[in-house]
């Protein structure tokens, strides 16, 4: 843009209704980041300083420490961070890679495709995912325990199936991604359905219109979709620590949990700093991708076939 | 389209049916029925060890004596060198203190076990809400360590019949060598289930300069309940709102219940009888559901009933409450807060006798689905060796359940204030109580109902027989 | 790029009704049909069996065990038809439960979803630093609840309380939160509105975004004032969008369960166990999968039934604006 209108967004700037997001944005904008704050402020205590202290509105240690820190990026003789940061980051570009493709092709066939039942099928999905997700842990487990011919299994019994394997990480991703399917369907009917037409006429296929014709236009849409997904993914606790035992199969939240319960034993009074340090730092990979990606996200779902 | 529906549906009704034979129906062979007595199933613990002659168990950690998941040999280098590099000296010769307590308990676990051809393998599920969700599921799937560790769940475990019982020979020894707090909760129909090698029980505390603020000499131990309120009270009077009498944590969960639950026994009153139904409305539970009242009112308002056993404590870092009941680990807690603390055993109600709950236990049991049950009894035989009682007596936060250690002249001239914690375990212990039925649902019951009548003027025995028809609907 | 694509398939308004209407055309050969249910059945099938297989027999297999009573690990299931459903509806335990469950969710919802559009409004205007405010609204919902729940108590702590500290250093009486009803629901409800309204405002911002600005131009050129634009133009626009967030923000709300256990745990007395908590308290304190299968499926016909009168109320009504028939009856 050039110098002039440059200026003259800037005097924009200072006109009273301006000011007043401005003021509003920055101010709600810091309470919702002062719990934050106080994490931050927070890591800086030792166990004993934290236990002594009567906190005020945003406290710091006469004795400062960086050893909550350390930990964070460091390990403990208990913690491989890094091991667990590895596996973080395979696991969750894993599942965005399947939730993707399984969001596009699904959202493809639910908007394109004329089937009867497509809108039964299309609601009966949606509400599975109204369903507690509590009520499936336990029949899950067993059939984890239960996977023929796997761990140790003959057909049913006898081993420990996949539990405690890679699969339980690997095992989910050819399923359908039905959130994202929904997102990608709104979209995909706000794209002219000519589209399609004209290159059915050059004799494209279903995958060319899919990956070649229709992909390129839902890029912020699957921006989307692969932010909420890694996001839910690498801030996931449950699969790594219910499914799985082994130090080497641990995710970063998972080997939190832990670190936290090892000193909820009993009679212990908890590391309340090094846990609050370490949680605010499993989030700190998750803000940065959020922060290059957000513009993405605003342009995807704006995409969504939403029209006046 | 149909097709696939019908195809689904027949798919589904196979596998269901595959799954149960996994995890259902076997009830009826392998599984225990519940509650009814159960031979053993003798052709699993016959089973032959591995390859190389040695076994293998795995073994659930606990955190007080954590040192790292997997193999507990591979562990040992990299502890030290963190020790080393803290500045922490690693050398422990017993009698003498030790500063790095959970890895010399594990290289004693693991060098007598050793002796046996066994090697350890830990694992580490978490503790209290979501160690109690794996190990449910462990059950059911039966994937299941040989050592499972565990709080207020345990004696339920038992109570299902997932556990092994000890055998009688080892029952005996325990019985007549270790003090009742490491085993009394996990006794069930003459049988043990398992053991806490350093178990707590609850005592009396005070911050001998908040009592004496009041004008309370801070040296004489006090051992009624009368003496409790009224102390609590001048306290309170004292603190004009700085500092409060206190007393102890109440609130509905388990750190409250296994906290008051000793002023419950001491009474002579129970949350269940025999056979696990509540026996909510004793006049003995409304009359310790009186003093707790009574001291809720020596409390800053809301501390006594706070969800957060956290914040209650931490009043008593900061000397914020005089009085407090709680276990062992207290002394050294209250070191570290510098607190000047004195401790007695928990006073009296008129015509009570001392009685106590086991608090803060790890108990290690075996399950029945273990795969190597005879090396995991031999993991809990080493929990209650010379060694590791040694151990534990010179760490100074827990006493020694050996009798012979604890009983002995070095151990109360070295450590008079945890010989007192000692006396205690040995006395009447008792543990929580496991519900038929809806277990948490009827301790919710109990547990809102002693907070109604703490925070509320109702007729006490009134909300107590209103919570006892409440909970028998459930447990029925 | 992408904001270019995004910009050129804007179609204009007559065309996608036209799109509707040509699939809905019953002239439709049932030759194409029966391609596309292949091509459909190609793609799907896979992936809906596999989802079967992973999640839907696990869920089924909950549901299944609500017609059973099974008490205790080693008990055998028992068959026991309706019962646990009779129950559901006849303890105050159960039924108080989902009642909770659903005002909360609602409350919830509703604060979440106003406070984000009024962000967005804010958002929406050409701000400098706009990025930087829409990423810190949004980092509350990227943390952890555990930790963040933590430090919610820590503020909140009646006796060493940051907030009550300051109340007493400012002279007041400190407030004894645990005591009372209405501050137990109101911290949940400002914990779940502080997770959720950057989100909110995230996706009301995209809405924003793609109301169509050639009415706005209309709407000025009729000299319609700012709530006029607002009524007219910019609430109708967004409807489709509010159909996706209202519906994903009210399962998230109505499951909402760990604020709840870790900042009350139901208290006092219980006056704030919503039907999740008590959902996972049967199903592995008490091993009673039977009520805790009952209960899931009850709530889940309840969101459901809620959800697809929604649903199809607002396509109704998309449908209504998009042949800008507002307020009149659909030809």
């Amino acid at each position: 843009m050039s110098s002039s209108e440059l200026t003259k967004k800037i005097a924009v700037q200072f006109k009273p209704k301006y000011l007043f997001a401005h003021i509003v944005l920055l101010g709600f904008g810091l309470l919702l980041l002062y719990p934050l704050i106080f994490m931050v402020s927070v890591g800086f205590f030792s166990k004993e300083e934290f236990m002594t202290t009567v906190l005020g509105l945003l406290p710091f240690p006469k004795n400062p420490t960086w050893s909550n820190y350390l930990v964070l990026f460091n390990g403990s003789a208990d913690a491989a961070i890094q091991k667990y940061f590895l596996n973080s980051t395979l696991r969750t570009i894993y599942s965005t890679f399947w939730a993707l493709l399984t969001a596009l092709l699904a959202g493809y066939v639910f908007a394109r495709l004329k089937f009867r039942g497509r809108e039964q099928l299309f609601l009966a999905l949606l509400a599975t995912q109204m369903i507690p997700a509590t009520i499936a842990l336990i029949p899950t487990y067993l059939q984890f325990a239960r996977w023929p011919f796997a761990g140790g299994n003959n057909i049913f019994t006898g081993g420990t199936g996949i539990l405690d394997t890679w699969w339980v990480y690997l095992i989910g991703g050819p399923s359908i991604n039905i959130m994202g399917a929904f997102l990608v369907k709104q979209s995909i009917e706000k794209v002219p359905y000519e589209l399609d037409e004209a290159a059915k006429v050059d004799g494209a296929g279903t995958f060319r219109i899919i990956f070649q014709i229709l992909l390129p236009l839902q890029m912020p849409i699957m921006a989307f979709i692969a932010i909420t997904t890694a996001l839910g993914t690498w801030n996931d606790f449950i699969t790594p620590f219910f499914y799985t035992s082994s130090d080497h199969l641990q995710t970063l939240p998972a080997a939190i949990t832990r670190l936290s319960s090892a000193a909820a034993s009993p009679g212990a009074v908890p590391n309340w700093p090094l846990i609050i340090t370490l949680s605010l730092g499993t989030t700190l990979p998750a803000l940065i991708m959020f922060f290059f990606f957000q513009k993405y996200i605003v342009q995807g779902l704006a995409n969504t076939g939403i029209k006046g | 389209m149909r097709k696939i529906t019908a195809l689904t549906g027949s798919m589904l009704l196979t596998v269901a049916l595959a799954a149960c034979g996994g995890g259902g129906n076997s009830s009826g062979g392998a599984y225990p029925s519940p509650g009814g007595a159960q031979p053993a199933d003798t052709s699993k613990t016959a089973e032959p060890s591995e390859s190389g002659g040695a076994t293998t168990i795995t073994v659930l950690n606990e955190g007080a004596v954590s040192i790292g998941v997997g193999k507990l040999d591979d562990l040992f280098a990299a502890k030290e060198k963190e020790y080393k590099d803290a500045g922490t000296d690693i050398e422990y010769t017993p009698g003498s203190p030790v500063q790095t307590f959970p890895l010399q308990y594990q290289k004693i676990m693991s060098a007598k076990l050793k002796e046996q051809n066994i090697s350890v393998n830990t694992e580490d599920w978490g503790w209290g809400e979501p160690l109690i969700q794996k190990q449910t599921a462990g059950f059911l799937a039966k994937n299941i360590p040989d050592i499972i560790v565990g709080e207020t769940q345990m004696p339920g475990f038992a109570q299902q019949g997932l556990l092994e019982p000890f055998p009688d020979d080892m029952a005996d020894y325990v019985r007549e060598n270790v003090s009742p707090a490491a085993w009394k909760p996990m006794e069930l129909d003459g049988k043990i289930y398992g053991l806490a090698a350093q178990p707590g029980v609850s005592s009396l505390y005070w911050n001998k300069k908040l009592v004496e603020q009041a004008g309370i000499d801070p040296d004489k131990v006090i051992t009624t309940w009368q003496e409790l309120r009224d102390n609590a009270k001048a306290v309170t009077e004292a603190g004009g709102g700085k500092f409060y009498g206190g007393g102890v944590y109440a609130a509905p969960n388990f750190g409250g219940y296994l906290r008051y639950g000793a002023l419950i026994a001491i009474n002579g009153g129970a949350f269940s009888d025999e056979n696990g139904q509540p026996a909510f409305n004793s006049a003995q539970n409304a009359e310790t559901v009186a003093l707790l009242r009574d001291l809720n009112k020596a409390h800053p308002p809301g501390l006594m009933v706070n969800n957060n056993e956290g914040s209650y404590f931490d009043a008593w870092n900061k000397g914020q409450i005089a009085y407090l009941i709680d276990g062992p680990w207290r002394v050294q807690e209250s070191a570290t807060a510098g607190l000047d603390l004195g401790m007695a055993p928990i006073p009296l109600s008129p015509g009570g006798k001392a009685a106590n709950v086991t608090i803060g236990a790890a108990f290690h049991a075996v399950p029945k689905d273990a795969k190597h049950k005879e090396a995991a009894f031999e993991y809990i035989k080493v929990m209650y060796s010379k060694e590791i009682q040694q151990l534990v007596a010179d760490s100074n936060t827990r006493s020694p359940i050996l009798k012979e250690i604890g009983e002995s002249k070095e151990y109360q001239d070295k450590h008079p204030e945890m010989y007192l914690h000692y006396q205690a375990m040995s006395g009447d212990v008792m543990g929580l109580p496991t519900f038929t039925k809806d277990n948490s649902k009827a301790w919710q019951i109990w547990g809102d109902a002693v907070v109604k009548s703490m925070m509320t003027d109702g007729d006490i025995q009134t909300i107590l027989d209103d919570a006892q028809k409440r909970a028998e609907m459930v447990t029925k | 790029m992408a904001s270019n694509d995004g910009k050129a398939i804007t179609p204009d308004t007559e065309r996608l009704p036209i799109a509707r209407e040509f699939r809905r055309s019953p002239s439709r050969k049932s030759a194409v049909k029966n391609k596309d249910a292949l091509i459909a059945a190609v793609i799907l099938a896979p992936m809906i069996l596999w989802w079967l297989v992973l999640s839907g027999f696990p869920t089924l297999f909950g549901f299944i065990l609500g017609f059973f009573e099974w008490i205790g690990i080693t008990g055998s299931p028992k068959f026991v038809w309706f019962h646990n459903y009779v129950r559901f509806f006849q303890d105050p335990q159960y039924y108080q439960a989902l009642w909770r469950s659903i005002w909360l969710g609602g409350l919830v919802t509703s604060i979440t979803l106003i406070a984000g559009f009024g962000a967005s409004l804010l958002m929406n205007m050409p701000l400098f630093g706009k990025g930087i405010y829409r990423s810190i609204w949004y980092i509350p919902a990227v943390t952890s609840t555990v930790a963040t729940t933590q430090i919610f108590n820590i503020l909140l702590d009646t006796n060493n309380g940051v907030i009550n500290n300051f109340l007493v250093s400012i002279g007041r009486e400190p407030i004894v939160w645990q005591y009372s009803v209405f501050w137990g629901v109101f911290w949940i409800v400002v914990y779940s509105a502080w997770k959720g309204i950057g989100g909110a405002a995230l996706i009301w911002l995209a809405g924003l975004q793609s109301v169509d600005t050639t009415l706005y131009e209309a709407a000025d050129i009729d000299g319609a004032g700012r709530w006029a634009k607002l009524m007219n133009v910019t609430l109708p626009g967004l409807k489709p969008i509010a159909t996706y967030i209202v519906i994903t923000s009210l399962i998230g709300a109505i499951q909402i369960y760990e604020q709840v256990l870790f900042m009350t745990n139901g208290g006092p007395y219980g006056q704030t166990e919503v039907l999740v908590f008590r959902i996972y308290r049967d199903a592995f304190w008490d091993f009673n999968l039977g009520m805790a299968g009952a209960s899931s499926l009850i709530m889940a016909v309840i969101v459901f039934t809620a959800t697809s009168l929604y649903y199809r109320w607002s396509t109704e009504s998309d449908r209504r604006t998009t042949t800008r028939r507002r307020g009149g009856k659909r030809v």
